[in-house]
């Protein structure tokens, strides 16, 4: 059976995904040793400008005007209106060229192989629920639960699935929920418009479950590890990394961190993208 | 500022980045902890290994042992199970022992912080 990682880019005038997208494609195999392939709208961008990119396959999708638009920042200080391509997630499933997949976000870094062993469980789905923010002192409620009445929190960031009839089910509903986003929303008393794939993949798998909480979904080895995009990533070595972790009410000061062999969320996409670039990230 | 006070400040500052670095720390150890053996994980624990153990102590040679998700696994070499999880334990143990040693005994932030 055909194992393999996936990663979406999707390039806005704001982001070059497909930069985040080869950094994160060659830290990932790396470290798991497995053929990274990449879901894009943006072939041209990609071997124009990264002719010895690692990916195995390069899968086209189709250019999709942008419908959303999210603020994202750039350390405590800095802030940008961006566009937000998020619509082709829920299609992995028909677009993925292995039987099990890792399917990562461009701004998830690998630094470790603990993922690696998901790929020999035999489990439907493996996505992260439980996740840990490296600035000590933020509220993550917002990543324990959709609401704080409603279910639990996965993140799509990163998750490991087997094709079988059982997933086709569960994409064709996290499909269902993003066309009729309106509805759901409103039945699950989300606070936002902005369709995310966390919120379609976290009603799907409860919905899986038969809205109990029953065992469709497995907990990937691990912790989602995450830096909100108010920190700025200062620099990485070998597994490395060193953040700059904003500071309870002091917008604009921060505290260092640094990881060693953990894979980490790293949400200020245009700190990375700097850092990539060969800068420090600030 | 009164010189004093600014390495108050000074001091607050290192205090933080050194404990935030010791929940980073330990959080590696935990990682560092999850053991997998056909398709099943374990985090190993001191209880994990004193289980297994008084199962061969008893005996058994192999055992159906439920992993952290509450699936059963068959582990049909139960000695040698446990000097897996043992090493795992040890050498996670260690490398978290010395991580933490690593830093305590550091005076400033760039030294607790260097790549």
């Amino acid at each position: 059976m055909s194992r393999g990682i996936v990663i979406f880019a999707q390039n806005n005038p704001q982001v070059d995904y497909i930069k985040l997208a080869v950094f994160a494609a060659k830290q990932a195999q790396k470290h798991l040793d497995l053929p990274v392939s990449l879901i894009t709208d943006s072939r041209s961008w990609l071997e124009q400008n990264y002719p010895d990119h690692p990916f195995d396959h390069v899968i086209d999708v189709d250019f999709n005007e942008v419908s959303q638009h999210r603020v994202f920042y750039d350390g405590a200080l800095a802030s940008k209106k961006v566009d937000w391509r998020n619509h082709t997630r829920s299609k992995i499933y028909d677009l993925t060229p292995y039987y099990t997949t890792l399917v990562i976000d461009s701004d998830y870094i690998i630094n470790s192989d603990i993922l690696k062993q998901a790929f020999s469980r035999d489990a439907d789905l493996q996505i992260y629920s439980n996740s840990m923010d490296l600035a000590v002192w933020r509220n993550t409620e917002e990543f324990a639960r959709i609401n704080p009445y409603s279910v639990k929190f996965y993140w799509a960031t990163a998750f490991v699935f087997q094709k079988n009839t059982v997933t086709e089910s569960f994409f064709y509903l996290v499909n269902y929920i993003k066309s009729n986003w309106k509805y759901f929303r409103m039945l699950y008393n989300i606070d936002t418009t902005l369709f995310r794939n966390d919120y379609a993949f976290s009603i799907a798998i409860h919905l899986m479950n038969n809205k109990t909480q029953g065992s469709f979904s497995v907990e990937l080895p691990g912790t989602m590890i995450y830096v909100k995009d108010r920190d700025i990533l200062v620099g990485t070595h070998c597994n490395k990394m060193k953040f700059l972790l904003e500071k309870e009410n002091h917008p604009g000061e921060y505290t260092l961190a640094k990881t060693t062999g953990l894979d980490v969320h790293v949400m200020n996409k245009i700190s990375l993208a700097r850092y990539i670039d060969g800068g420090s990230g600030v | 500022m009164d010189e004093r006070i600014e390495k108050a400040f000074a001091v607050a500052n290192y205090m933080s980045t050194l404990a935030g670095q010791k929940r980073i720390i330990l959080e590696e150890y935990n990682q560092q902890l999850i053991h997998y053996t056909n398709g099943a994980t374990f985090k190993v624990s001191r209880e994990l290994i004193v289980f297994v153990h008084t199962l061969t102590e008893l005996g058994n040679t192999d055992a159906v042992v439920l992993d952290d998700n509450n699936f059963p696994a068959l582990i049909d070499n139960l000695q040698e199970f446990l000097e897996e999880i043992s090493n795992v334990y040890n050498e996670a143990t260690r490398e978290y022992a010395d991580k933490y040693n690593d830093i305590r005994v550091k005076r400033k932030i760039s030294d607790i912080v260097e790549l």
